[in-house]
C-alpha cells in the first residue's frame, strides 16, 4: 500500500495560486472557501526591505493527526494509504477539527451547495461529491483521482513552475522521495509531532518572493 | 394562587418573551445556516461555545454542592439542595441547547452513539455531561415524587461526576497543542476550579431566591475562598503562558473583558462584597453571587476566544470575530430559558409536593 505525501519546492513557487484556483475547480469548493491555501508570510522589515514569501498549505495528511483525534463521532479518519478523509455523512460540524488543526487546514462550510441555489457551473467536477451545508471541508490530495487510477493532484498539474511533486513517499525511487532527500525537505513545526506528509525544500537564496 | 406565585408571573413573561426571541434566532440559523455568525475558521469557536463553558460548568458546580449537603452532612447545604438541584437541570438544559445549536449539522450528532471516537475529549465531555443530566433529572423527578430520602445514596456518584465533568471539559481545550493559551494541565485545573466557583455563586444566587437566608454565610464563604482559588490558578495560568499569548489578553483585544469582566467583577467585587457584613444579607448575598457569575461568563468569553486569538502558526493570519446580532439573540434566549425553566420546576416540584 503507497503512503502518499508531497514535496513543496520553496524555491519554485512564484505565488501565481493557480493551485488555489485548480483545486477549487477540481473539487466544487464554494464561494469564499479555499482547501488549498497560500499564506503570505512577511520578513518584518519596513519597506523598502520588506518583502513577503509564499508558502502554500494543502492538509499536510498527518500520521499522528490531531484532527483524527479530536473528532468526537470519528468522521475524519485515515485511509489505507495515509491519506486524512472526512466522512461528510458523520460530520456533526462542531469544528473541533479546526481548533486543533496546528496548520490551520480546514474550513467550514458555512454556505448552501451551488447545486441547491443556482445550479452546477460550468466546471463542476461529477467525480468529487457536493459537500452538505454545515460540515468542515480540507484538501483530499485528490483521492478521487488516486481513487481512478491516477497519480498526480489538480494543484501539482497546474502548477506552472513544478513547485509541487506528489507521489509515494515510500518508493525510494518516487521523485518526491528522491528530492525529498536530495533538498533535505522538512515539515512545517514538526516539534509539533503531528508527522506531516507534505514537506518542504527550503528556499536556496535567503529570500525570495514578491 | 399565592402572592409568590403572582409575582413571579411578571418575571415569567419578560424571561419567557427572551426566551422565545432565542428561540427564533435558533431557527433562522437553522433555515440559513451559520453564514448569520460572526466565527470563522481562524476562531471556529464563537460566543455560543463560551456560553456553553459558562453553563455547563456552572450546573457541574451547582451539582457538586448539592451532592455535598448530602454527604457531608452541612446543614447550610442541606436546606438549599433541593433549589441547587432544580437549577444545575435548569442550567444544563440551556446549555446543550447552546452548544447544539454551534453544531453545523445537529441532527448527525446522533454519531456520539453509533461511531465513537474513545480519543475525543468532546466525546468523554458528552458522555460525562449525558451522566451528569440523567443523574439530576433523577433527582428532580425523585424531588417532585416526594422521594428524596431515598434517593441520597445518589449524592455520592453525583459528587465525582460533578468534579469530572468540568476536567473533561477542561481537557477539551487543554489537549489542543495548536492552541498554546489553552494547551497544559493548568486548563484542565482553572476549568475545574471555575466550575467551583460558579457552582458556589449560583447556589449562593439560588438560596436567596428560595429564601435561605441561614445558608448565606456559609455559601458567601465558599464563593469568597473559590474565588481566590481561581485568582491563584488565573495567575499560575497566564504567568505560564508564552508572552505572545497573554498580551493577547492582557493588554490586547481581550483586555477589557480580562480586567475589567474576569479580574474586577469576577474577584475583586465578590470578595469585596461578601467578606463584608451586606455579604450576609440577601441583597449584598445576591450581589456578590451575581457579580461572580457575570465574572465567570467574562472569564470564559476569555477562555474561549481569546485562546483562539493566536494559533501555534504565526503565518496563520488570525481573523477577528465579532459577535452578530443574531448570536447575540440565541445567548440572551439560553440565559432566559434557565431562568424560565428554573421557575417552572420550582413550582411543578412545590406543586407536586402540597
Amino acid at each position: 500500500m503507497p503512503r502518499y505525501g508531497m514535496l513543496i519546492d520553496l524555491d519554485k513557487c512564484m505565488f501565481c495560486q493557480a493551485c488555489t484556483m485548480a483545486c477549487k475547480s477540481e473539487n466544487n469548493i464554494p464561494d469564499g472557501m479555499f482547501w488549498n491555501k497560500v499564506r503570505a508570510v512577511p520578513n518584518g522589515k519596513p519597506y523598502p526591505e520588506y518583502r513577503v514569501t509564499p508558502l502554500p498549505m494543502p492538509c499536510m495528511h498527518c500520521e499522528d493527526a490531531p484532527c483524527v483525534n479530536v473528532c468526537p463521532v470519528s468522521a475524519t479518519y485515515h485511509r489505507p494509504d495515509g491519506i486524512v478523509a472526512i466522512d461528510y455523512d458523520k460530520c456533526i460540524g462542531c469544528k473541533y477539527c479546526i481548533a486543533a488543526c496546528p496548520y490551520g487546514a480546514r474550513t467550514f462550510n458555512k454556505t448552501k451547495a451551488f447545486v441547491e441555489v443556482g445550479g452546477k457551473p460550468a466546471w463542476y467536477n461529477a467525480n468529487v461529491p457536493i459537500r452538505p451545508q454545515g460540515v468542515v471541508e480540507k484538501c483530499t490530495f485528490c483521492s478521487h483521482r488516486i481513487d481512478a487510477g491516477q497519480t498526480v493532484t489538480a494543484c501539482v498539474q497546474a502548477c506552472p513552475s513544478g513547485a509541487r511533486i506528489f507521489g509515494d513517499l515510500d518508493e525510494s525511487n518516487s521523485p518526491v522521495a528522491k528530492l525529498a532527500a536530495a533538498r533535505k525537505a522538512q515539515p512545517l513545526r514538526p516539534e509539533l509531532g503531528a508527522k506531516p506528509k507534505v514537506s518542504y525544500a527550503p528556499m536556496m537564496k535567503p529570500e525570495g518572493g514578491k | 394562587m399565592t402572592q409568590k406565585t403572582t409575582r413571579m408571573t411578571p418575571w415569567l413573561f419578560v424571561v419567557g418573551i427572551l426566551a422565545v426571541a432565542g428561540f427564533a434566532a435558533h431557527l433562522a440559523v437553522l433555515i440559513n445556516g451559520q453564514k448569520l455568525f460572526g466565527s470563522n475558521d481562524g476562531v471556529p469557536w464563537n460566543i455560543l461555545v463560551a456560553a456553553y463553558g459558562f453553563l455547563a460548568s456552572a450546573a457541574a458546580g451547582l451539582s457538586f454542592f448539592a451532592s455535598l449537603g448530602d454527604i457531608a452532612g452541612i446543614p447550610a447545604l442541606r436546606r438549599v439542595a433541593g433549589p441547587a438541584t432544580l437549577a444545575a437541570l435548569a442550567t444544563l438544559v440551556p446549555a446543550l441547547v447552546a452548544i447544539g445549536s454551534d453544531l453545523g449539522r445537529p441532527l448527525a450528532a446522533v454519531g456520539f452513539l453509533i461511531s465513537p471516537n474513545f480519543s475525543s475529549p468532546m466525546w468523554w465531555m458528552a458522555i460525562t455531561y449525558g451522566a451528569v443530566l440523567v443523574l439530576r433529572a433523577i433527582k428532580v423527578w425523585g424531588m417532585a415524587a416526594g422521594k428524596s430520602q431515598s434517593m441520597k445514596w445518589l449524592s455520592w456518584p453525583g459528587l465525582l461526576l460533578a468534579l469530572a465533568a468540568p476536567a473533561v471539559l477542561g481537557m477539551l481545550f487543554s489537549t489542543l497543542v495548536a492552541r498554546p493559551m489553552w494547551f497544559g494541565t493548568t486548563t484542565s485545573l482553572f476549568v475545574v476550579v471555575l466550575a467551583l466557583t460558579l457552582g458556589a455563586a449560583a447556589t449562593l444566587a439560588t438560596a436567596v431566591v428560595a429564601g435561605a437566608r441561614e445558608s448565606f454565610g456559609f455559601l458567601s464563604k465558599c464563593v469568597a475562598g473559590l474565588v481566590v482559588a481561581l485568582a491563584v490558578v488565573t495567575f499560575l495560568k497566564t504567568s505560564g503562558s508564552d508572552p505572545a499569548y497573554t498580551a493577547l489578553y492582557l493588554k490586547g483585544q481581550y483586555a477589557p473583558l480580562f480586567w475589567g469582566a474576569q479580574v474586577a467583577l469576577g474577584m475583586i467585587l465578590p470578595v469585596a462584597i461578601l467578606l463584608l457584613p451586606m455579604g450576609s444579607t440577601a441583597n449584598g448575598a445576591l450581589l456578590g453571587a451575581g457579580s461572580a457569575l457575570v465574572g465567570g461568563f467574562g472569564a470564559w468569553l476569555v477562555q474561549v476566544l481569546a485562546g483562539q486569538g493566536l494559533a501555534v502558526m504565526p503565518e496563520l493570519a488570525y481573523k477577528a470575530y465579532r459577535v452578530t446580532s443574531i448570536e447575540m439573540t440565541m445567548v440572551v434566549g439560553v440565559f432566559a430559558l434557565v431562568a424560565v425553566l428554573y421557575t417552572l420546576a420550582t413550582r411543578l416540584v412545590t406543586a407536586q409536593n402540597r
